[in-house]
């Protein structure tokens, strides 16, 4: 069985009548790692965001499914998301700063967001948010639960969102433009800690990127979108190498290269 | 044009004379809680005519305070920049508001770089009413002729920046820069809020500008593969140092400083080997306000010796054109 | 014209309560056709008398018909609240963007009068001034100024720090704008919305200050027709003659009511972070 099959799915907001991604579907097993990437307005995150039954402001799946593990998740009730949401599908956002609330500890939001998905005492999920954040190679777990998050940098921001999103294991994780704000030498390093969860933890990702170098070097399967619609779909190697579309060939070739096209 | 050309390519010979420097310039700055922060220290540099200077780094590596000191947002603490024989960071009042004209400036975020209540129209002939170069009832036709040379169509002019895509709002922040036909114009990150096929045209926008006009450029980018492209100098910064300053052509090929080849090794780029694992140094750059004595790269630098934990290491010539500050080298 | 109309279509309760602030300015501007006798002409025989036919709100202790007083009394009253606010509004924000814009020793020395002037209870000090330059309506008007410009040069200064370093400010120093140009083109226009919001809602509590001013002797001399100091006027016969106070103490409430909700709903009007 698949871990995740979206279904041809359409997704309009509000009285907009155009959708904002049109016929999109997805099949991933256990395990591997999906790039989505498309430039702004092209809907690659609404598609996560709708995985996650996270569509903001009156945005909804008109047509499709999405399933997973079987199950259909457009219907689900608030109980049967918290459920799933964190344990079983976990989200990184763009700058994990702006998701944790700047005037707290990192501890305190950690050992909540601990004890909101599994019943232990404070003292335990301590315990395990600072194994969680040594694993994600920071140093000094216990010196990072007690900062606030303006006293990290952007890098180990990240790691402690990662942390956090991997604390019960998911099987998907769902990355919406996870190194974007980052320097190039910490993206890098980022990149390579997801790679390393994918070989411990086996678990699967689906990353959203306008950064077409990460996607493909993370991806088993590259999705490119433009206004809504999937424009090239196949194994990395068969869109990188064979892109069926124009406008992934421009995009390829847009993108500068060292030593490769100089303007002047 | 032909003789025009020649004059500003680097196959002419003789290379395009330098039209402003940078002599030793340093900035302190005191933190909230009282400690100096050091955001460039000793930084020389050379502005030629009709050629771009790349500054690359990474966050906090003190290239956005260098070029606020290039258009006289705030002076250095110590050195000169000099332009046209002068020391332009000791200018004052008028002399220092004429001395703009001179210097014009692209903005990274082009959501943010525009009064958001002004017309196309207002935004972009501001520069010449400020200088009273023309009259208010030729700002239409003058503000339709400068959106022409950014291949904007005219109609623009009637249009608020917010009914604009990011790419034509960048167009407009090139237009108003060119508004005052400068000698050099400083772009900090112009591009880097852009998506990747408006970035490919909006660069080639500007090198097409400065074959035209023989404007110089000081273009501050975080992304080495894009600089390297289209820069002839590009300088790297680290921690408010300069750390290697080398012709863009051969960034790919010749690039020394363990630094620049540890950005060149983190680039994810869609030609390289994807079974290939990434590399990049593990760790992150110190604050600014944390500079250690000695090279400012040794705790990251796997080719660390005993002198680089006590001494600076300084820029020296170390083949045509390219400089390094390294031990090491 | 369109979307000027769909504003008030939006807002009715803007719509309603800006269509009574034009009544009561009307009430000013028409007052000798609306009052029914002269508000200065004493009849000291009809002193004191209850409200009646004759006079609708009664007569005052030198027989002056008090509805003429209270409708001319809205002349004085309004006019001088809404001079006071935008005295307070120009000085404050003047203030509040030099203050921002310079920083350094300008904002050292504006900030340090603004914090001695709140550091006082402010209708003492506006007693004290008013004390001084000697109690007239004018000098009223620049005591309760004095005192209360401190407020909003504070909102304009941490307006204009915000905005300061912006981009788009930034871009006009380096297009060569004079300093003149960037404050009365970047700055001013950038505050105004925030602090008119602010100013509509002390429109109120403006005239209450005055009316107490007057009400204590220090605003409005008789035989001025002034709600305040007809509060005070009234105060001695407060037993046997209550309309006295009764119906400048109505006029005020009604007035003050109606500028304090129409600055609440200008908010929401005008709340820049609707755009």
């Amino acid at each position: 069985m698949d871990l995740l099959n979206v279904k041809d799915i359409t997704v309009t907001y509000g009285r907009n009548p155009r959708p904002t991604i049109e016929h999109f579907s997805l099949d991933m097993k256990e395990g591997e790692i999906v790039s989505i990437v498309g430039e702004s307005g092209s809907g690659k995150t609404t598609v996560i965001r709708a995985i996650l039954g996270l569509l903001p402001g009156g945005g909804k799946v008109d047509q499709g499914d999405i399933l997973f593990q079987g199950q259909s998740l457009l219907n689900l009730k608030k109980e049967q998301w918290r459920e799933l949401r964190g344990s079983q599908i976990s989200m990184i956002f763009q700058d994990s700063g702006a998701m944790i609330n700047p005037i707290r500890r990192i501890g305190d939001q950690f050992v909540e967001y601990i004890r909101t998905h599994q019943k232990m005492s404070r003292k335990e999920a301590w315990n395990k948010g600072v194994e969680m954040l040594e694993k994600m190679r920071l140093p000094s777990g216990d010196t990072i639960m007690r900062n606030y998050p303006f006293q990290l940098s952007g890098g180990m921001r990240q790691r402690v969102g990662i942390a956090m999103s991997m604390t019960f294991q998911p099987k998907l994780l769902l990355a919406d433009e996870p190194t974007s704000a980052l320097d190039v030498t910490t993206q890098a390093q980022i990149v390579r800690q997801f790679m390393e969860l994918r070989e411990s933890y086996g678990t699967a990702m689906i990353v959203v990127t306008h950064n077409i170098g990460v996607a493909a070097y993370m991806a088993d399967k590259l999705i490119v979108m433009q206004y809504g619609k999937v424009v090239d779909a196949g194994t990395r190697d068969e869109v990188m190498n064979n892109p069926a579309s124009e406008y992934t060939k421009n995009l390829l070739a847009a993108v500068p290269e060292m030593g490769g096209k100089r303007y002047v | 044009m032909s003789e025009r050309e020649n004059l500003f390519s680097e196959t002419a010979g003789g290379v395009p004379p330098v039209i402003m420097e940078a002599r030793h310039v340093t900035k302190k700055f005191t933190t909230a809680g009282g400690r100096p922060l050091l955001a460039c220290s000793d930084v020389s540099l050379q502005v030629r005519k009709g050629q771009t200077l790349g500054i690359v780094g990474e966050s906090g590596c003190g290239k956005s305070s260098f070029v606020k000191m290039i258009v006289q947002m705030y002076p250095p603490t110590e050195g000169e920049i000099i332009y046209n024989g002068k020391d332009i960071t000791k200018f004052k009042g008028e002399e220092l508001r004429q001395c703009r004209r001179k210097i014009q400036m692209v903005f990274q975020d082009p959501a943010a770089a525009f009064h958001p209540k002004m017309k196309i129209m207002d935004i972009v002939t501001e520069p010449l009413l400020n200088f009273r170069l023309i009259k208010k009832s030729e700002k239409e036709a003058k503000a339709k002729e400068l959106l022409r040379m950014v291949d904007l169509p005219e109609d623009f002019v009637y249009r608020f920046p917010h009914n604009m895509s990011g790419g034509q709002r960048q167009r407009v922040g090139i237009a108003r820069a060119l508004a005052l036909e400068p000698e050099i114009i400083v772009c900090d990150e112009a591009t880097s809020a852009l998506d990747v096929s408006v970035q490919d045209r909006v660069i080639e926008l500007l090198v097409k500008l400065q074959k035209e006009k023989g404007i110089s450029f000081v273009f501050i980018c975080h992304d080495m593969a894009l600089i390297q492209s289209f820069a002839h100098q590009v300088a790297v910064m680290y921690l408010g140092n300069i750390v290697e300053v080398l012709p863009g052509s051969e960034v790919a090929a010749n690039a020394k400083h363990p630094y620049t080849q540890a950005m060149l090794g983190a680039i994810f780029s869609t030609k390289m080997d994807f079974t290939k694992k990434i590399e990049s140094i593990e760790s992150e750059a110190p604050s600014p306000a944390d500079v250690p004595p000695g090279c400012p790269f040794q705790n990251r630098c796997d080719r660390c010796m005993e002198i680089c934990r006590t001494q600076k290491p300084k820029l020296t010539e170390i083949g045509p054109g390219h400089q390094a500050a390294c031990h090491a080298l | 014209m369109q979307k000027k109309s769909n504003v008030f279509v939006k807002n009715k309760m803007f719509t309603i309560l800006l269509i009574l602030a034009v009544c009561i300015g009307l009430v000013a501007v028409f007052a000798p056709f609306i009052a029914t006798h002269d508000p200065a002409a004493a009849v000291l025989t009809d002193a004191l008398k209850a409200p009646s036919g004759d006079h609708w709100f009664g007569t005052d202790k030198l027989g002056r018909d008090l509805f003429s007083r209270v409708i001319y009394g809205t002349r004085v009253s309004v006019s001088a609240s809404l001079i006071l606010v935008a005295c307070i509004f120009l000085v404050g924000s003047i203030l509040g963007i030099l203050a921002g814009y310079f920083g350094g020793w300008v904002d050292a020395v504006i900030m340090r009068i603004a914090d001695m002037m709140i550091a006082f209870p402010g209708m003492v000090l506006a007693i004290a001034v008013a004390g001084i330059l000697g109690p007239s309506i004018t000098n009223a008007v620049i005591a309760i100024t004095l005192v209360s410009w401190t407020k909003y040069a504070r909102l304009a200064r941490s307006l204009v720090l915000k905005m300061k370093n912006c981009d788009y400010v930034e871009a006009a120093r380096v297009t060569g704008s004079t300093t003149i140009h960037i404050l009365v083109k970047y700055m001013f226009p950038n505050v105004t919305p925030t602090l008119i919001i602010t100013a509509a809602t002390d429109i109120g509590s403006m005239m209450l200050e005055l009316a107490g001013l007057s009400f204590l002797g220090f605003g409005a001399r008789p035989p001025m027709a002034e709600w305040g100091l007809m509060l005070s006027e009234g105060r001695a016969y407060m037993q046997n003659a209550p309309w006295m106070m009764v119906f400048p103490g109505l006029a005020i409430l009604i007035v003050v009511v109606i500028f304090n909700l129409l600055g609440d709903s200008l908010r929401d009007v005008l709340d820049p972070r609707d755009e």
